[in-house]
């Protein structure tokens, strides 16, 4: 994996772009000067031209021919390569040119054209060629027709070239040394930027599991690109949070109820250590203690189950499930808790109806109905009976166990499926429960994408329902997931 | 002395209210959730209270603040399983004096509770001494001018009590009240039957009378030839 900044990948591409955007002012910026100066170049040679032209005059005598006024000509722009003419009367009466000029210099005149270069002791040269150019002198008595000149005038183009040059590296000079500050600027630019996405970045690495605080600056929050980032954070810390909040109760319950049947434990051996004691003493305390390690086994196992369970409920059941009848395994049930329930003189009633099918391991069915039965058979006054009832719609089957127990406070009602029924202040071990029942009957409802719930009048009872999606009768191999559970296919192997 | 234990766990309570009875010389009332409690707590002067925090009804916390905005002294010792620092320091702030977390050694409960009993009692030493009579309220043995003397675990109860009470004057409705649990039937007498008990143990073979009764009003356990050197009461 190779990691990169983004800060300097802004830079640098800031830095690349503003050294482009420097070559291309300079490339341009030549070409058009290149132009430019050619044209006043050539608008200074046809003027040049012209002037040497207007030097050529009649004498004032009357004598026939032209004249040249030499002392005129327009001085060299070059010191060293001095400009270069020759003009002519097309009468071939008249021809005069610099001191630099030879014949051979203007033998190839391209054809037509008005100007062209050529090189004269390497250096380049311009010329325009103006032909048919009047005699500005007038003079009376010249014979007609008048003569018309033919004016070449050279000029070393040299300086063109310099000045281009000179041009290109001033704005070249000019970009590198403005790069400097822009960088500069755009550094700024970008950290400032920048700043909400550090600033999140600096809050998401605090977050932990002893600090679960996440407050964005006011600054990430109001950059629009950073809002479903901080979003999808704050999503995700406060699921993550309830989890390891969940997970820290349900340790603290866990320890709290352990060490509760510790101290029972403990407290009994010591005393029975306090002094000598008779054999009565020791017989009892003994069996105390066994009562009280059962206690702890049990609550042990259940805890066991309960962590089990919810791994399911959490991963889906991943095993081959046979089709089984809901009522055999309320039957089953039914039969384990008849020694608690007659021991506590209640009477549980069930009225087996059709065979309704669902894919399930018997035995979790049978867990559901065994924790259920036992939380009303804990929670109904002796002489009472429970009731099981079930309701078939043909896609699910609702499993009702009804108690005319003393009901449950609409106030704690939502919190019997929790483990260890928290902030139930009634929870009392009188009952001998440890408040995990419900909690595995809820996790293995789940696991098989059903639903529980409770209802409860003060003084009537309580009836708790569980829903489970059932095999339709002639279909096989078809399950129907319920309507609360769309998302997730039921049948998940 | 008289301790009440306010817990849901009937076995612990009552393992606990034994190792009381048997090694701190105390008369144990249970009450098995809060309500209970807080109502007997308030009812009887109770020496000490060992208090339980998850409880039914009413939870131990809530139970400590309401008994203690009634402006009870009586020191409390709390049991709990919960060892979060943030739990003992509010525990502590409502009031609590001590605590202890489950599983806990019989051992060091007891010795816990005796410390809070002497505290309330405004008693630093665990041994007492009065002229030449000698209580140690660990080993709970009594010596007058170094000779051991043998007491009945009811008579040492009504000493050590006169001892920590010394110079004031103990009525026998106090003496009853801190050294019986609410089964006993309580019929002064008994009180009486202790005392001439005591003095002839005590008092018998001594120049100095150590036990005076005022009659109508009570006993005290002082000795006379210096002057009230406590002060208290």
């Amino acid at each position: 994996m190779k990691r990169f900044s983004l800060k300097k990948r802004l830079i640098g591409a800031v830095i690349l772009s503003q050294l482009l955007l420097a070559l291309g002012l300079v490339i341009v910026a030549s070409w058009y000067a290149r132009y430019y100066l050619r044209s006043a170049f050539d608008v200074n040679l046809e003027g040049r031209a012209l002037s040497v032209a207007a030097l050529v005059y009649y004498p004032d005598d009357g004598r026939p021919g032209l004249l040249f006024d030499g002392s005129k000509i327009p001085p060299s722009s070059h010191v060293i390569h001095k400009d270069i003419y020759l003009v002519r009367s097309d009468h071939h009466d008249f021809e005069q040119h610099s001191a630099n000029y030879r014949s051979a210099l203007f033998d190839n005149i391209p054809n037509g054209a008005r100007y062209w270069e050529f090189q004269d002791q390497g250096e380049p040269y311009r010329a325009i060629i103006l032909r048919n150019v009047p005699i500005l002198d007038t003079e009376p008595g010249v014979p007609q027709p008048l003569p018309r000149l033919t004016v070449i005038y050279a000029a070393p183009t040299m300086d063109i070239g310099q000045r281009i040059t000179a041009l290109a590296a001033a704005i070249a000079f000019t970009s590198v040394v403005l790069v400097l500050p822009t960088v500069l600027l755009a550094i700024w630019s970008i950290r400032r930027t920048l700043t909400p996405l550090n600033e999140l970045a600096a809050q998401a690495k605090a977050i932990s599991v002893h600090n679960w605080e996440f407050q964005p600056s006011e600054k990430a929050k109001e950059a629009i690109e950073l809002e479903p980032l901080i979003g999808a954070i704050e999503t995700v810390l406060a699921g993550l949070q309830r989890a390891f909040t969940r997970q820290r109760e349900f340790l603290g319950d866990a320890a709290h109820e352990l060490k509760t049947s510790l101290a029972i434990l403990k407290s009994t051996m010591q005393s029975l250590m306090n002094r000598p004691r008779d054999v009565q003493e020791y017989r009892s305390g003994l069996e105390h203690m066994t009562e009280d390690s059962d206690r702890l086994e049990q609550l042990l196992n259940r805890m066991l189950r309960l962590a089990r369970v919810e791994q399911w409920a959490a991963d889906g059941i991943r095993r081959e499930l046979e089709a089984v009848d809901i009522a055999s395994t309320c039957e089953m049930a039914i039969a384990r808790i008849s020694e608690l329930a007659s021991s506590r003189d209640i009477k549980v009633e069930f009225a087996p109806g059709e065979v309704v099918l669902m894919r399930a391991d018997p035995a979790d069915l049978e867990l559901i109905w065994l924790n259920l039965l036992e939380n009303a058979v804990q929670y109904s006054p002796s002489g009472s009976s429970v009731r099981v009832l079930m309701e078939n719609d043909g896609d699910r089957v609702r499993v009702s166990v009804i108690d005319k127990g003393w009901g449950i406070p609409e106030a704690d009602l939502e919190h019997i499926f929790d483990r260890f029924r928290r902030g139930d202040p009634s929870r009392s071990r009188t009952t001998g429960g440890f408040g995990l029942g419900l909690a595995i009957a809820k996790s293995v409802v789940q696991a098989y994408k059903g639903s529980i719930h409770a209802q409860s009048t003060i003084g009537e009872g309580t009836r708790i329902s569980v829903v489970l999606p059932v095999l339709r009768p002639g279909s096989s191999s078809e399950v129907q997931a319920l309507p609360s559970n769309e998302d997730a296919p039921f049948a998940r192997r | 002395m008289r301790v009440l234990v306010i817990e849901d766990e009937q076995r612990l309570a009552e393992n606990v209210a034994r190792i009381l009875k048997e090694n701190a010389s105390s008369a144990v009332d249970l009450a098995f959730d809060g309500e209970e409690g807080l109502f007997l707590a308030e009812s009887s002067p109770y020496d000490l209270l060992v208090l339980d925090l998850m409880l039914p009804k009413l939870n131990g916390l809530e139970l400590l603040k309401r008994f203690r905005k009634n402006g009870s002294k009586t020191p409390v010792l709390v049991v709990t399983a919960k060892d979060e620092k943030e739990s003992i320091v509010a525990l502590l702030n409502a009031g609590a004096d001590d605590y202890i977390t489950k599983p806990f050694d019989l051992g060091e409960f007891v010795a816990r509770s005796k410390a809070l009993i002497r505290r309330g009692m405004g008693e630093h030493s665990t041994a007492i001494r009065i002229a030449d009579l000698e209580l140690n309220s660990i080993t709970r043995q009594v010596h007058r001018g170094g000779l051991q003397i043998t007491l009945t675990p009811m008579e040492y109860r009504v000493l050590e009590y006169l001892a920590h009470k010394r110079s004031a004057v103990v009525s026998k409705t106090e003496l009853l009240e801190h050294l019986y649990d609410y089964n006993w039937e309580k019929f002064g007498n008994v009180i009486e039957v202790y005392i001439s008990g005591l003095r002839r143990k005590i008092d018998g073979a001594a120049a100095t009378k150590l036990i005076h009764t005022f009659r109508g009003q009570g006993y005290t356990l002082r000795d006379e030839s210096v002057p009230a050197s406590k002060g208290r009461k």
